[in-house]
Formats: structure tokens, sequence, C-alpha cells
């Protein structure tokens, strides 16, 4: 996470809402497709999200650092598109409901580097739009977004234990994803073979 | 992890928007922006409106709605810009277009003064239009104290304003300021002397002594300056040309803008116009002099344009003089031919009625009357001699054929019988030297004062 900018009191309002604009503007548009799988509403939602953003400006809120608040309004954003989709908003409810404390080892950071380090980037990237909202979110703040456990935990309101947990679990799920993925290019090979 | 995580970065790096998805999402938010500008949280300083001038002056504050503005734009804009100020012109204190002229038509007007030598004329110009508004005032019997004092205060600190600009052109070119002082003095001295006599009328009439105030100041600045006068400098003959040639430029100018003139000001004014070109012309022919003989009549012709400007500047708010006041006629040499040989003419006629004439009274004291006029008008002729410029000869020609004409007249009234031979020449010029012993009798005593115990 990026250090707060304090704001050059020189620039008028507008010129910081656009230096925003252009230093984020990527990034978010990458989170919101990557959650959301379509370009054109990824696009649209980083729109909302720099218009809402410019609202508050309006309504006389001083906006100290740029990028939290971005994120914070965009992931508001992308829980109302899910709810207007409403097959992930279900599966989504009750995956939370069913989320536990976690154990000691999910909790730990150090072994979610080592789980990661056990991975292939390149796969897990694929496979990613293969997992539950939930994992899917934290692990795209996480390892794409770059965000410490603690921002996203203040970003989808849950606990620094649950962000942990769910990084965990969901590299757990892409590290069988990957695995399965192997088994079936082996189990595909060796049919070849047969043949 | 660094592995993974990088690997993973590449990947999602190849996620970004396309330039031009890019460049239409800015667009799409700059004209949100746009749309829904921040709201001016500060308020705007209220602009406070205090009326520009002191109490005398009107101030007209325009209120026009937002809508109407826009609405009527066009129409209001040439008005404000074109009418106003052309209107404006001929305001005086109290009208309501006279705070436009002041604040606005002026300033505006200043502008365009870029040398000192133009800062100076025109100072002076505001002030002759302030002293020319006055007496438009005056004569409307509008001018009331607060007023005078106002207008007062105005002339005081534009004469010192130009005084201010001569001081600073003296230490760069003392040339520029020793003109611009020739214009300036004229200029105080006209204006003081059309006081002087208006204030004397108006004592006469209701307002009595209203103009007093306003002669004062003039009056003031006329003898400090007479008084810092005293630094004479030497200018140059070119430059005096070319300041007269100014002058008479701006003299027709005046005379085209100025619409209320009648014909016959017209035909005085360019009277006047050819008097100097003509003096000019005299002042060129004695060059071979030196300098110093023809820069008194170069200067002279600068000082009868100056006035010219002053008296056409008084035409301009609706002042109405006569031009002789300001300028008086200058004599081409023909005329002032004519004049000394229909002097002569009278004069001698004069002296032999009275001469003839006195030999039909018996009264002791009426003889020595008439031949003291006799004595005196001999005198008068004699003195001709020595007179250096025409000006001079054309008094006492005035002054000789006055008193002939007053002894006449006294004559007259006594009721004598006259003599036949009145007008007749009978007695030609050489009479004069019959009275000639005579003449050595009076001839210690000054003939002016003379003049006047007698007439």
């Amino acid at each position: 996470m990026a250090v707060a900018k304090s704001g050059n009191s020189k620039e008028t309002p507008e010129e910081r809402f656009l230096k925003a604009f252009d230093e984020y503007n990527d990034a978010l548009f990458r989170h919101a497709f990557l959650r959301i799988s379509n370009r054109e509403r990824a696009i649209d939602i980083v729109h909302d999200t720099y218009t809402k953003v410019w609202s508050y400006i309006r309504g006389g809120y001083e906006i100290d650092n740029f990028r939290p608040f971005l994120y914070k309004v965009l992931n508001n954003l992308i829980i109302d598109e899910y709810r207007k989709r409403k097959e992930f908003s279900l599966d989504a409810l009750l995956e939370v409901d069913g989320v536990d404390e976690g154990s000691f080892d999910e909790l730990n950071e150090s072994t979610v580097e080592a789980m990661a380090a056990t991975l292939d980037g390149k796969k897990a990237f694929d496979l990613l739009s293969e997992l539950p909202e939930q994992y899917r979110e934290v692990i795209i703040y996480r390892f794409v977004d770059q965000l410490g456990p603690r921002e996203i935990s203040e970003l989808i309101e849950e606990s620094e234990n649950v962000v942990s947990v769910r990084i965990h679990r969901g590299l757990k799920m892409l590290r069988n994803k990957i695995e399965a993925g192997n088994d079936m290019a082996e189990f595909r090979r060796t049919e070849k073979a047969k043949k | 992890m660094k592995k993974f995580t990088k690997q993973l970065e590449t990947k999602a790096s190849v996620v970004k928007l396309s330039a031009l998805e890019r460049k239409e999402l800015r667009e799409r938010v700059v004209s949100y922006m746009e749309y829904h500008p921040l709201a001016i949280t500060k308020v705007a300083p209220k602009v406070v409106k205090q009326p520009l001038l002191a109490e005398p002056f009107k101030v007209v504050h325009f209120n026009f709605m937002k809508g109407r503005i826009l609405q009527w734009g066009g129409v209001t804009a040439a008005l404000l810009m074109v009418v106003t100020p052309v209107l404006a012109e001929r305001a005086i204190p109290g009208d309501v277009l006279y705070a436009v002229k002041v604040q606005i038509n002026e300033p505006v007007r200043s502008t365009l003064a870029f040398s000192p030598y133009q800062k100076v004329e025109w100072e002076t110009e505001l002030l002759n239009r302030r002293l020319a508004e006055a007496r438009v005032l005056a004569r409307e019997g509008k001018l009331n104290g607060e007023v005078e004092v106002a207008i007062a205060t105005a002339v005081k600190e534009h004469s010192e304003n130009a005084k201010r600009e001569i001081e600073e052109l003296r230490e760069s070119d003392a040339e520029e300021a020793a003109l611009a002082t020739i214009a300036f003095n004229t200029t105080l001295e006209v204006q003081s002397a059309s006081l002087r006599e208006e204030g004397a009328l108006l004592a006469t009439a209701e307002g009595a002594g209203t103009v007093t105030l306003l002669e004062t100041v003039i009056n003031e600045t006329l003898t400090q300056q007479a008084s810092e006068e005293s630094n004479t400098t030497i200018l140059s003959l070119e430059r005096l040309m070319a300041r007269v040639e100014e002058n008479t430029t701006r003299v027709y100018q005046l005379l085209e803008s100025v619409t209320l003139i009648d014909a016959e000001t017209h035909q005085d004014v360019n009277r006047r116009l050819q008097d100097i070109e003509r003096t000019v012309q005299e002042g060129l022919d004695l060059r071979e002099g030196g300098d110093a003989a023809s820069a008194p009549l170069l200067i002279d012709a600068l000082e009868r344009s100056q006035r010219l400007i002053v008296f056409l500047s008084e035409l301009q708010v609706g002042q109405s003089a006569k031009v002789e006041k300001y300028v008086p006629v200058v004599l081409t040499p023909e005329e002032k031919q004519n004049f000394i040989e229909q002097s002569e003419k009278t004069l001698a006629e004069q002296r032999a009625f009275i001469t003839s004439n006195s030999l039909l009274v018996t009264d002791a004291e009426t003889v020595e009357k008439m031949q003291y006029a006799l004595t005196t008008m001999a005198s008068l002729k004699e003195s001709l001699e020595t007179k250096a410029t025409f000006a001079e000869v054309q008094a006492t020609y005035e002054e000789a054929l006055a008193v002939g004409r007053d002894t006449i007249e006294f004559y007259r009234s006594l009721n004598i019988e006259t003599d036949s031979s009145t007008s007749t020449p009978a007695i030609p010029e050489d009479t004069a030297s019959t009275t000639d012993p005579l003449l050595d009798i009076d001839v210690e005593i000054s003939t002016s004062t003379q003049l006047e115990i007698e007439v």
C-alpha cells in the first residue's frame, strides 16, 4: 500500500482528481475485469467509480489518499453488480455464512507465501475465474492489486483473519485446480500414448 | 512466492484498457465533471459599492438581470460602450452621465497620453474642462458652494498633476518642459482673466462671488508658476514650430468636432489661425537674425494657438464666448497700414475741429481745456516714433483718438454754435507743427496719467 500522499495545496481539486484517474484507471479496470469477467461492464464500473468519487468531492469530502477510496467504491459497485446477477449473490451469501475462524496454518502469512511459491503464477491466473467469488476477490486484491491483508479486510469489511483464511484457501483451491489440470494433461497424454 | 506473484502480475498486466478505451473513459469522466462542477464553496467577497466621487457627482448603478443582459447583450453593450460615452462628453456636474465622463471617458482618454508633454497637455485640457463646466453651471445658476469646492479640488488636482509632469519633464528634456510651461501658463492666464471678468459680471447679478474660489485657485497656481519660471530655457525654432503646428492641428480638429459653432465664430477662429500662420512666417523671416530674434514671435504664436484651444474647449461644453476675448485679431501689414492712415485722417479732422472751434470760445477755462487736448494729442502723435511694436502704436492712436472724441463731445455739450467747417480738414497736417511749442511745456508729464485726470 502506498504511503498516503498529502495533497498538494496548490493543485485544484479537479487537477488532483484527474491525476488520480490517470494513475489508477488501469489497476481499477484490471480488478473489475478479473472480478466480473466482462470487459464492457468493467469499464462502466470504473467510470461509475470515478463519478461516484467525484460526487463525494463535490459534497465537500476532502480525499487525502485516492487509492483506498477508489478501491472501496469499486468494491461496492462490484458487489452491486453481483447482486444484479443473482446466481453470484446467493453463492456468496452461502459461502460467507460457512466461513470459520480458520486454523493456525491458514492464518500464518509465511505458510501462504510458502504455498504460493509452489504455484505456477501463469496457470493460477487462468484459473482465477474458476474460484468462488469470495476467494477470487481476496486473491486478486492480494496478488494482482498487491494490497496487504489489513487493507483487504477494510475493503471487504471482514476481519483480517477471514481475509487470511480466504487467501490461504483460495491458493489451496488454485493448487488443487492446477494439479487437477496437470493430472488431466497427464491423463490425456497417457491416453494418447495408449492409442 | 516472488515467482508466483511475478508470474501472476505479468499475466494480469495484459489485462488493461486499450488506449482508445482509456481515452473514451477519461472523456466520459471529464464531461461528468464538467456537468457536475464543484460548488463554489468560498463566498465571493462582497463588492462594496461606494460612490466614486464626492457628493455632488451622481453615481449610476446599472442593475441588469442576468437573463436580460444576455437577451439584450448586444444592445446593452452598444449602449454602454458607444452611445453613453459619446453622450457623456457634454455632461456637466449634476448630470446623470457626468460620472461616465469623469470616471470612464477621461481615464480611457488619458491612457492615450504617452509622452510627458501629452500628459501635461491632457491635464491642462482636463483643467479647462472643469472650469468650462463651472462656467456653464454658474450661468445656469446651479453653481453652489459644494459643487464649486468639488470643481476647485479637481482643478487643483489637475494643475498639480500638470506641474508634476512638467517637473519630471524638466529633468529629462528642459526644452520640452519650457514648451509645456508656456502652454500651461497661457491656459492659466486665459482662465484667470475670464474668471475675473465673470466674477465682476456675476457680482452685479444675483450669484455674487460664485467663481471667486476658482479664481483664487487659478491665481494661486499662476503666481507659483510665475515664480518658478525664472529659469528660462532657450527654445529651438524647430521645436517651437512643431509645437505651433501641433496646436493649430488641434484647433482644426476641435473646429471640426464642435458642432454648435456658428458661422461667425467659425470665421473668427479661421482668422485667428491665419494670424498665427502669419506670425510664424514673420518669425521665420527673421531667422537670419538668429533664433533669439524670431523665438518671441513664435512663442507668441504658440500662446495664441493655446488660447484658441482653450476657447474651443469651452465651446465644446456649451460655453458661448467671443473669440476676441481670448485671442485678439492680429492685423495684416495692409490692415495695419490702413489703420494708421485712417487714424491719422480722423485725428487730423478732430484737431482741425478743435483748433477752429477753440477760437469761438470765450470762456478761458474751456479754451485751456481745448488747448490741453490738442497738446496731448500732439504729444501722443509725437511719441509714436518711439513705439517699437504695432500694438503700442495702435494703443497710442486709440488714446489720441479718444482724447479728441471726448473733447469734441465736451465742446458740443456746451451748446456753442459750432463752426461750419467742423469736419473739414482745412487745416492740414502741418498745423501739428504749429502746436509744437505747446508740446514742450508738458513734455515730462506722463501722458497716460494726464489723460486719466482729464477724461
